[in-house]
């Protein structure tokens, strides 16, 4: 129950890598462990088996050739202290040669070579000289000396002696011999001879001795005996032949087991044979007799089941590991294919979250970056990318800021731990290398032991803001100005914002007069002393404009910059190093210039922008006062106009009735004297004045109509308007001889077309009036354009009298004359100047001076040089 | 004061009328013996400062009195009082404006600039001639004036 809760709270576990490592490690050392503990096992049986079986060989040879011996001896046995043969020997050997005892003994001894074959090669019959007195086979061999010896010792001391391995000489073969001593069967015992029985080695002893009993390559039986300190093989070996007697080796070679045999070790041993093969042995003494058997095996031979075995073992091992490794692979196998599919899963479900975070992320406009501990950026959202650049990662913060900044400064208390969040501000390069205004919130990042890892922080560009904050209390103080200050100070104070937000040192910021000359009432008074220029007008015609940097930017309404000197300014100004000049532009015509200049660092394209926006918000201002200006000054012209009219009037009108008042006088007196001559000559005064006062009215009240009676305006070529009014004054013209010359220029004339005659005519009959004596007088009529050539200016110049410059200021007031010998009230000029200005246009006269000729020039609004779309003739009243 | 010599009067006025008025009166009050009469003010200045047709100073001597109108071509009266009171030698000599405007601003400016008076048109000449007297022209000490 418990288990079936914790298996549901707790789904199965995989085992961890390591775990399946260890199980791999355990496993394989177990299967290793087995397979050598077995193959130990198997190994130690193994020996065990072959040295038993060595052992069994050399017990069991061992004990045949004991055997073998005593049953040698026992052969002798037979004969020796055998009264019957020993009679029989002493008959043969001693009685007379008598075949029957030679029969005898054949009987005895003749069958032994042949029945007993393997055993025995010769028997022979010595007496006591050591003669052979019987063989058997009968053949022929030379006596062997030591037998002599061997004959004396056996009769000595009454034995039968066993003569082991020996040669009889030096080329004869080896042979064993039993010796019999035949004693005389009397007492006592008398010596009669000796019988031997040769063995030959080759016939039983050989064989026997290297007969395995089972199949093998390297198995053999050594029979050895120790001569003094040598052991001496008896046998002929298997693998090398004429050993018998021959191969010997020092007891010092211990590790052989032939010397230990012969230095009396019993037992199964390791060691090296005489081929000098290691090899395994038993050795065993041979009971009874001076013989030591060694069974022997070489150690290859044995150990090839043990290697196969062992190979065996090791592929069941490697099999078995084989098997384990797989078994552990598949369960790792099962067991990663399980992680993987839990991590697929487990980041599928992180990749959705992680996706939403990115979305989230991404949704948010503001900039997010991550700084470590030494303010270098790890992480930056999308935003970040986009404004610093997608290698932002990795660069310190700083190598972004744009210019001395204390940002730095600002976040010091976050880095150090004393704050969580810290707001700052600070000019930051963007990715296009465009400076911005960047607020950042920055929160401090801590590990889990409250250290300071670094800052996650967010950003906003605020440029736009602090631009427009900027703008707006730029704009707010220059309202408050043009509100506030009238006249040119307002300039001045204006400029003073401008230099400051600029900041410059220098500046300019003037108008564009109704003549187009620039007007500066606002030159820095900075400039005033340092500047050496002679000219310091404040009014710069446009006929001295120059090329310069401003003249062009007005010109050509475009913004002039440049960071480097100018060698454009006249000698002793002020040296200008860099600077901008900027026209201020309202209904797209230049209404003013502001120019900024000698910053100490150069100006920039924002700088520039700003001032465009300064002179987009002074623009209108400027317009609406320049044009509150005009209307005051035309305002003021008005009535100073209408001023000096009324006093013009009241003069001019007073002066007849003065006369007339005064003349009535004199007439009252006159008439009393009854003196008709003088009251005559009142009387012509009296006259004079009226008509004059009459015709000052008439001239008065026409002048009135002007504008006030119009008639429907039409377009007419210049030339039909000149025509009609030379033929009014056409007989003067002829009476005086003038020539008139009039241009054929295609000019067109709108307005009051009778007014604009008589304008033509007034001027036509001044010029004509004012000849002076001029031999060839001449009057020409045309048009040219003006200095600035935005209107057609139209004249009338003669070659007369000119016009002093002192009197041309009086020239077209009311009732003025330049001398009253003249005719005329004076008006003419007056009028021609009410009928230019109801047309839109204006006046004036040029003279060199007097005796030079004068010049009337004058516009009216829509003159063209070609007529309009709509021919005068259809204008509608 | 200025004996044994006539009185020089240069009379400055475009109004032929107005002149011969000036002319009459002075007759009547037997004031002058000369009268020198220009139309406009720039012949007045020439003749004051003898340049053109009046450098000859035997022909045209320094007037002893100058009669003013402010309304006149060329130059203008109160243009022509300026350049006298301008002068050291012609600045001694009394001007009086003689005109019909009684406009505040002219007699204003008249007196700032120097006139000696102000009289306007029509004359009392009774009045003028006591004017004159303050100006120690003993004039009934000539009786005799030529046309």
């Amino acid at each position: 129950m418990t288990m079936g809760t914790i298996g549901k709270r707790f789904p199965r576990k995989h085992l961890p890598a390591m775990l399946l490592v260890l199980v791999f490690v355990v496993v394989t050392a177990g299967i290793i462990s087995a397979g050598y503990l077995y193959f130990q096992r198997y190994e130690q049986r193994y020996r065990l088996e072959v040295e038993h079986t060595l052992q069994a060989i050399a017990d069991l040879k061992a004990e045949r050739l004991s055997d073998w011996r005593r049953e040698r001896l026992g052969d002798a046995a037979v004969y020796f202290d055998n009264p019957v043969f020993s009679r029989l020997a002493q008959r043969f050997l001693e009685g007379p040669a008598e075949p029957a005892a030679r029969e005898l003994l054949e009987a005895w001894l003749g069958r032994l070579p042949t029945a007993y074959a393997e055993h025995y090669d010769r028997v022979f019959l010595y007496d006591l000289e050591g003669v052979e007195r019987f063989a058997s086979p009968k053949n022929e061999e030379p006596p062997a000396l030591h037998l002599r010896e061997d004959l004396a010792k056996a009769l000595k001391e009454g034995r039968v002696l066993f003569l082991d391995y020996h040669r009889d000489a030096e080329d004869l073969p080896i042979h064993l011999s039993v010796l019999v001593p035949i004693f005389a069967d009397e007492a006592p015992a008398r010596p009669l001879g000796a019988l031997v029985f040769r063995i030959d080695p080759a016939n039983y002893l050989y064989p026997f001795i290297v007969q395995w009993p089972m199949p093998s390559q390297t198995g053999e039986t050594l029979l050895v005996r120790r001569e003094g300190d040598e052991v001496v093989f008896l046998n002929e070996l298997r693998f090398r032949k004429q050993t018998a007697l021959a191969l010997r080796f020092p007891l010092t070679r211990t590790q052989m087991p032939a010397v230990q045999a012969a230095r009396g070790f019993e037992g199964i041993m390791d060691g090296v044979d005489y081929r000098g093969v290691p090899v395994v042995a038993c050795v065993r003494a041979v009971p009874d007799s001076p013989w030591f058997i060694v069974a022997r095996m070489d150690i290859p031979e044995v150990d090839a089941p043990l290697r196969e075995r062992l190979l065996k073992v090791a592929l069941a091992v490697a099999g078995l590991l084989l098997g384990a490794a797989a078994s552990v692979g598949l369960v790792w196998r099962n067991q990663r294919a399980h992680y993987y599919r839990a991590r697929l899963e487990a980041s599928e479900a992180l990749r959705a979250l992680s996706s939403r975070q990115e979305a989230l992320l991404a949704a948010v406009p503001d900039i997010i970056m991550e700084v470590d501990r030494n303010k270098v950026y790890t992480w930056a959202n999308r935003a970040g990318l986009d404004f610093f650049g997608e290698d932002v990662v990795g660069k310190e913060a700083a190598f972004y800021f744009e210019g001395e900044q204390e940002t730095y400064k600002s976040v010091k208390p976050l880095f150090n731990g004393q704050e969580n969040v810290i707001y700052v501000e600070s000019w930051q390069r963007r990715r296009d290398g465009e400076v911005r205004l960047l607020a950042w919130w920055c929160r401090v990042l801590k590990d889990k032991d409250g250290r300071v890892t670094g800052a996650l922080s967010s950003a906003r560009d605020i440029t736009e803001k602090k631009r427009t904050e900027e703008a707006l209390v730029i704009q707010k103080r220059i309202g408050e100005i043009f509100l506030t200050i009238s006249g040119d100070a307002m300039y001045f104070e204006v400029l003073k914002i401008v230099l400051e937000a600029l900041g410059s040192p220098f500046g300019v910021f003037g108008y564009i007069d109704e003549a187009g000359a620039l007007v500066v009432p606002s030159m820095t008074r900075d400039i005033w002393d340092q500047c050496r220029v002679p000219q310091k007008e404040i009014v710069f015609p446009r006929e001295e404009w120059g090329d310069s940097s401003w003249p062009r930017a007005v010109r050509g309404k475009k913004t002039n910059f440049s960071n480097r000197p100018s060698d454009q300014v006249p000698p002793g100004h002020v040296p200008i190093m860099r600077h901008i000049a900027l026209p201020i532009l309202f209904n797209n015509e230049v209404i003013g210039l502001f120019q900024v200049a000698n910053r100490e660092t150069d100006y920039t394209h924002e700088d520039i922008r700003k001032l465009e926006e300064i002179a987009v918000f002074v623009a209108p201002a400027l317009s609406a006062r320049r044009q509150r200006q005009r209307h005051e000054r035309e305002l003021q012209e008005k009535n100073d106009e209408l001023i000096r009219f009324t006093y013009t009037v009241s003069h001019d009108l007073k002066s007849p009735l003065v006369t007339i008042r005064t003349f009535l006088g004199y007439l009252e007196r006159d008439a009393r004297k009854e003196d008709g001559e003088a009251a005559k000559k009142d009387l012509d005064y009296i006259r004079n004045a009226v008509d004059k006062m009459s015709k000052l009215l008439d001239e008065l009240l026409e002048l009135s109509r002007i504008g006030r009676k119009m008639n429907p305006p039409q377009e007419a070529p210049l030339q039909e308007i000149v025509k009609e009014a030379l033929e009014l004054v056409a007989g003067r013209i002829a009476a005086e001889g003038v020539k008139v010359e009039v241009t054929q220029e295609p000019l067109f004339l709108y307005g009051d077309r009778p007014r604009l005659v008589e304008v033509f005519q007034n001027l036509v009959d001044n010029a004509v009036k004012f000849m002076g004596d001029q031999p060839e007088p001449r009057i020409e009529i045309g048009a040219e354009p003006s200095p600035e050539g935005r209107e057609i200016v139209l004249f009338v110049r003669d070659n007369g009298m000119g016009i002093d410059p002192a009197y041309q200021p009086k020239l077209f007031g009311l009732f003025e004359k330049l001398d009253s010998g003249t005719e005329g009230t004076g008006i003419g000029l007056a009028l021609v100047k009410r009928i230019v200005e109801v047309h839109g246009g204006r006046i004036w006269v040029g003279s060199e001076g007097p005796g030079k000729g004068s010049a009337f020039r004058f516009t009216l609004a829509r003159t063209r040089r070609q007529p309009s779309n709509n021919p005068g003739k259809e204008d509608k009243p | 004061m200025i004996k044994g010599r006539p009185v020089v009067i240069l009379l400055v006025e475009d109004d032929l009328a107005h002149a011969e008025i000036v002319r009459r009166n002075l007759k009547d009050f037997r004031v002058a013996n000369r009268i020198v009469h220009v139309e406009d003010g720039q012949a007045a200045l020439d003749y004051l400062f003898r340049r053109g047709v009046f450098t000859d100073p035997n022909a045209n001597p320094r007037p002893d009195l100058v009669l003013l109108d402010l309304r006149l071509p060329k130059v203008d009266g109160l243009e022509v009082l300026k350049r006298i009171k301008a002068d050291e030698v012609l600045k001694k000599i009394p001007t009086v404006v003689l005109t019909t405007s009684n406009a505040e601003s002219d007699i204003l400016n008249a007196y700032e600039n120097g006139a000696g008076s102000y009289l306007v048109k029509p004359v009392d000449f009774e009045k003028f001639a006591k004017l004159l007297e303050s100006f120690g022209f003993y004039w009934l000490a000539w009786n005799q004036y030529p046309e």
